[in-house]
């Protein structure tokens, strides 16, 4: 270890902010909609399932990881395997492009808090967000227009990052998310308060708790249950590794890690009651099914919230204002750890200081998103990129870790073990080596093959080939490229 | 709600949020150590 590595005040510093990296926007707006299109309630029992034989192990794998090495992802990985340093740095050109887009989505969100007073959106939140808003381009490729009121938002989420980033690791990160975390649990408790209390509601719980058995015989619905399990929890793309780099010597990792890992699920299953809630309230007073108003993701949150939101009439406000400072604030968090990885990784390698490696790596970040998102074509690409990066990038990099070690490097597997085990009060057995070996590695690889093949025969959206290559299959060609190009440059 | 719902929501509260309380009551049982202790302790025997 060098002297100079900053680390974490103190263990529950460290724990705060992995769950404030864990929990994100996925929580509030992925989660209830993948559950109940998985089966509703029956989808909780392969999601439990998926979170002890895949989400903890893996996530305990990448603590132990940066806490035995006290590195970043590509120094970590370097020390345990051959090659392992491309890898690592394959995780950081993911973590940069997640970057780009995620700052964008979290603009919406700052510029939602707003348009909440009064509901600006009007009678037509879709057309609201999608025109007025976005003013998302018809051209079917890329279009350079420019929106001025996406720019400086933007501009101001990024200099929020950067302000949290250039404090460190205690004075920033850890100190930003002892903000952030309470906020949230204080402003989302009271949005599902809220929820549980409008007519309806019952048939929102109702369509999300109810169990649809024969999901659980369809293998695509274990798919999902473990795919989101790895997005939840932050694993496999450098975040978790590079937290537990900052952990002092003596830490109880695995104790540590339940908590991550229960508070993350938890946060879930709340955020499953407030939005179902809230769909049975908007199915009520629309006189229809919630099975007709159920979506996910961005059309969730910027469309039918919204809908829901101009139905309340009194405290309409404060719901909208709610829902998306909750949003605002889960995201941040995760947007400070998704930058921490590059910045951590190039202090590295370069012996920069904190300060070079926030105002190059994060300043230059900066720019690219501004440039990109700002224009018409936001939407599009936030689109494209998080289904490529997600998909390939994440998953591509998880598979490779754990075959890495797990198949090929058995003898590191067996050193990992035994340094968690050491230090940890919950000790991993064979049982531990037996989930990464063949549960996690093998629905990693039908994931990833069944992507990849699926994105070959037919694409991804409606988007033109141009656009899919150049920011889809391109960003992916990216990360490959910087992986392989900075594993070759020589260490300061 | 109906039952299978309601016991739905029990069984995942009961895993995910008793998952978390034990896991905060095992973590504090189990206190962080005193690492600058530990080290300086280690310090004086090297020298």
């Amino acid at each position: 270890m060098t002297d100079s590595r900053e680390n974490w005040s103190s263990r529950s510093g460290f724990i705060i902010a992995a769950v404030g990296s864990a929990v994100g926007l996925g929580n509030i707006w992925r989660f209830p909609y993948v559950a109940y299109e998985n089966g509703g309630g029956a989808f909780l029992i392969p999601y439990l399932i998926a979170l002890i034989t895949a989400g903890l192990p893996l996530l305990f794998l990448d603590y132990a990881v940066g806490h035995r090495s006290n590195s970043s992802p590509p120094k970590a990985y370097r020390k345990l395997f051959r090659g392992g340093e491309t890898l690592g740095w394959w995780q950081v050109s993911v973590c940069i492009i997640i970057g780009l887009y995620y700052a964008s989505v979290l603009t919406w969100a700052g510029s939602y808090v707003y348009f909440s007073i009064g509901q600006m959106w009007g009678s037509d939140p879709e057309g609201f967000f999608f025109k007025t808003y976005l003013q998302t381009s018809e051209a079917t490729g890329f279009d350079p227009s420019f929106v001025s009121h996406i720019f400086w938002p933007l501009a101001g989420i990024w200099a929020l990052t950067l302000v949290i980033l250039y404090g460190g690791v205690k004075k920033g990160v850890e100190l930003s998310n002892k903000i952030f975390m309470p906020l949230l649990f204080v402003l989302f408790t009271l949005l599902v308060i809220q929820s549980l209390r409008l007519p309806g509601a019952v048939d929102g719980l109702n369509a999300f708790f109810t169990p649809n058995w024969s999901a659980m015989m369809d293998y695509k619905v274990w798919l999902a249950a473990y795919g989101h399990t790895f997005f939840s929890l932050s694993v496999g793309f450098g975040i978790m590794v590079t937290y537990a780099s900052y952990l002092k010597p003596k830490t109880n990792l695995t104790g540590s890690g339940l908590i991550v890992g229960f508070a993350n699920a938890s946060t879930e299953i709340l955020a499953g009651i407030g939005i179902f809630a809230a769909l049975g309230f908007m199915a009520y007073s629309s006189n229809s099914n919630v099975q007709d108003v159920v979506s996910g993701g961005i059309g969730l949150a910027f469309i039918a919230f919204p809908k829901i939101i101009s139905s309340l009439g009194a405290g309409a406000d404060l719901f909208g204002i709610l829902f998306f400072t909750s949003l605002f604030v889960a995201g941040i968090s995760s947007m400070v750890s998704i930058l921490e990885v590059p910045i951590s990784a190039m202090m590295d390698k370069l012996k920069w200081s904190r300060k070079k490696a926030v105002t190059i790596v994060g300043g230059g970040s900066a720019v690219v998103s501004i440039v990109l998102f700002s224009s018409v074509n936001s939407i599009k690409l936030v689109d494209i990129i998080d289904h490529f990066i997600n998909n390939i990038g994440i998953i591509g990099g998880a598979l490779i870790s754990i075959i890495s070690i797990a198949w090929f490097k058995r003898s590191a597997l067996l050193e990992i073990r035994n340094h968690v085990n050491a230090i940890s009060t919950v000790h991993l057995g064979k049982g531990w080596d037996f989930t990464l070996t063949v549960i996690t590695s093998l629905i990693l690889l039908v994931t990833l093959g069944m992507t990849i093949f699926n994105l070959l025969l037919k694409g991804y959206g409606d988007y033109s080939v141009s656009l899919q290559w150049l920011f889809g299959w391109g960003c992916v060609i990216f990360c490959a490229v910087i992986a392989f190009i900075l594993a070759r440059v020589k260490d300061r | 709600m109906n039952t299978s719902a309601i016991i739905m929501m029990i069984i995942s509260m009961l895993f995910l949020w008793g998952g978390l309380i034990l896991s905060i009551l095992h973590l504090m049982k189990n206190p962080e150590e005193l690492d600058e202790v530990l080290e300086e302790v280690k310090d004086q025997h090297t020298l």
